[in-house]
């Protein structure tokens, strides 16, 4: 039996500075900095922010926290979200157009139960825990993630699977007041609108995929996809759909927005793997944000032993 | 204006290594300083610094390429003459093309000749922007006074070089945004002007 006793060094919860307290502190520090009273000392002004959005209640799942988080300045500035801007740090300034709330998801098709979810009942009363997810891009860079979120196969027995439910098709709000490029769309080559995505139903309901509703603790930044978006770790991060209001089930193969826009580039899979090159570059490496150097991409981005055994007998060269 | 274009030259570079040395710790109150003066957006590391640098590099090249090729229309069209600077603008084309080249060289194939030929046999992207380089870098060397009369007639090959690129620019891109296609439009037009004039 392992008994816990508390060592001399232990402290108990009273201990921790207040998050408030330890902010103003921050905060005066950087004041006095300013005025140029500080002496030669170095600063990290990251820590001197509070992370935006409203605190979640979460469990922190053990198995996912032994990955260090890109910070959370990186993740919340370079973002791919076509809605907004084709920039990477477009996003960031443009997706104050976005409202969260109110925000339901309709899940329709061939479930038992075809249901809308509403977004406070959510964060109020599905299971929620923190897993630290490593993201790759398919454009070749990648990162580490904080998400709060719970497994996407709580909400589809909700809704109840049959024998026919075989794909799964998720998709993003379409309302141009919020996402002002989807009006834009094909001047300039942005992307067909509503963006879609899809799983097959026994990758949905594998315990990695995650749907999400925040990172570092508070809700998901509108940028990153709020107020609810998809995680799927071992694939690349454009199948992660962000800011989802309808979820549909069917019994055939469900469409994807990259993979209609070029076929031959981007596979409906699109699995991470660096032995499959994309056409135009390899993939057989990643830039981790922040990093010098590149780092080896690993197969199914390090998720092998989770879901190798999906894509058994699938020839991975031409089903990518 | 020879000054001006030595000065313009090296802003790219001054701007890589100002966001590069934000990787250090700056003290304390000069940091503090820039982002109360400055933003985050000046005062702050590259989130991908790694195709911060490339992106910045090629641009520029392209950014002098197009300079270079409307000093003729300049003259012929607007009876303004910038001949003489044009040598210089070509050069720090080439520079600039040499770095990012270099850059991807050392970052994407270690070093390694037989990778980069590899990759260039294996993605046209990368083969077009070699091809571009390549171009480039025999303008380059041909250049001086003395040999550039005995190859001026190869150097018109720039404007195929300028196709190249615009497929390279292209190329690189998940989806062709604003910003390429207006790039991609003056190449295509300086390279109709020249056609007009034969």
């Amino acid at each position: 039996m392992n008994i816990l006793k508390a060592k001399s060094w232990d402290m108990n919860e009273n201990c921790v500075t207040d998050e408030k307290v330890y902010n103003e502190r921050r905060s005066l520090m950087k004041i006095a900095a300013i005025a140029g009273a500080g002496a030669m000392m170095p600063l990290s002004l990251e820590a001197a922010k509070t992370y935006p959005g409203k605190a979640l209640s979460f469990n922190k799942n053990k198995d996912f926290l032994n990955l260090t988080a890109t910070d959370y300045d990186k993740i919340t500035t370079y973002n791919n979200f076509y809605e907004f801007s084709l920039s990477k740090d477009g996003p960031a300034k443009l997706a104050h157009t976005l409202e969260p709330e109110p925000w339901s998801i309709e899940i329709t098709g061939e479930v038992e139960k075809p249901m809308v979810v509403d977004i406070a009942k959510i964060l109020a009363e599905y299971p929620l825990e923190e897993r630290t997810y490593r993201f790759r891009c398919v454009e070749g860079w990648s990162m580490v993630v904080p998400w709060i979120g719970f497994e996407l196969s709580y909400l589809l027995k909700k809704a109840g699977l049959t024998s026919k439910s075989k794909f799964v098709q998720f998709q993003t709000k379409y309302d141009p007041k919020m996402f002002p490029e989807q009006d834009k769309e094909g001047f300039f080559g942005n992307i067909p609108f509503p963006y879609v995505e899809g799983l097959r139903i026994d990758e949905a309901m594998n315990p990695l995929t995650l749907m999400s509703v925040g990172l570092y603790g508070k809700t998901l930044p509108k940028q990153n996809g709020a107020p609810i978006r998809l995680v799927v770790p071992w694939k690349y991060g454009f199948k992660s759909i962000k800011s989802i209001t309808k979820i549909h089930i069917s019994s055939s193969m469900t469409r994807s927005t990259w993979n209609e826009v070029n076929p031959r580039e981007y596979g409906f899979y699109s699995n991470v793997n660096p032995d499959v090159s994309h056409p135009r570059w390899s993939q057989a490496k990643e830039r981790p944000l922040g990093a010098f150097f590149k780092q080896k991409t690993e197969m199914f981005n390090g998720y092998e032993t989770e879901v190798a055994s999906l894509y058994k007998g699938m020839d991975l060269k031409k089903q990518f | 204006m020879r000054k001006i274009i030595w000065f313009v030259a090296f802003l790219p570079i001054l701007y890589i290594l100002y966001k590069l040395s934000w990787g250090f710790e700056y003290p304390r109150y000069v940091a503090g300083f820039i982002y109360e003066h400055g933003g985050s957006v000046l005062g702050k590391f590259p989130n991908d610094p790694l195709k911060f640098i490339a992106d910045l590099l090629g641009i520029t090249a392209i950014q002098f390429l197009i300079a270079t090729l409307t000093v003729t229309p300049l003259k012929s069209y607007l009876k303004i003459n910038l001949i003489k600077y044009r040598r210089l603008l070509g050069l720090w084309s080439f520079t600039y093309a040499f770095m990012h080249s270099l850059f991807f060289f050392i970052a994407d194939n270690e070093g390694n000749v037989s990778l980069m030929i590899e990759d260039a046999y294996k993605r046209p992207f990368v083969f077009f922007g070699l091809s571009a380089f390549l171009i480039l870098f025999m303008m380059a060397i041909t250049s001086h006074k003395k040999l550039f009369s005995k190859f001026v007639k190869w150097h018109k090959l720039v404007y195929l070089a300028a196709v190249f690129i615009s497929l390279h620019y292209i190329m690189s891109q998940k989806v062709v945004g604003l910003d390429v296609a207006v790039y991609v439009g003056v190449l295509v037009g300086l390279l109709v002007l020249r056609l007009l004039k034969r």
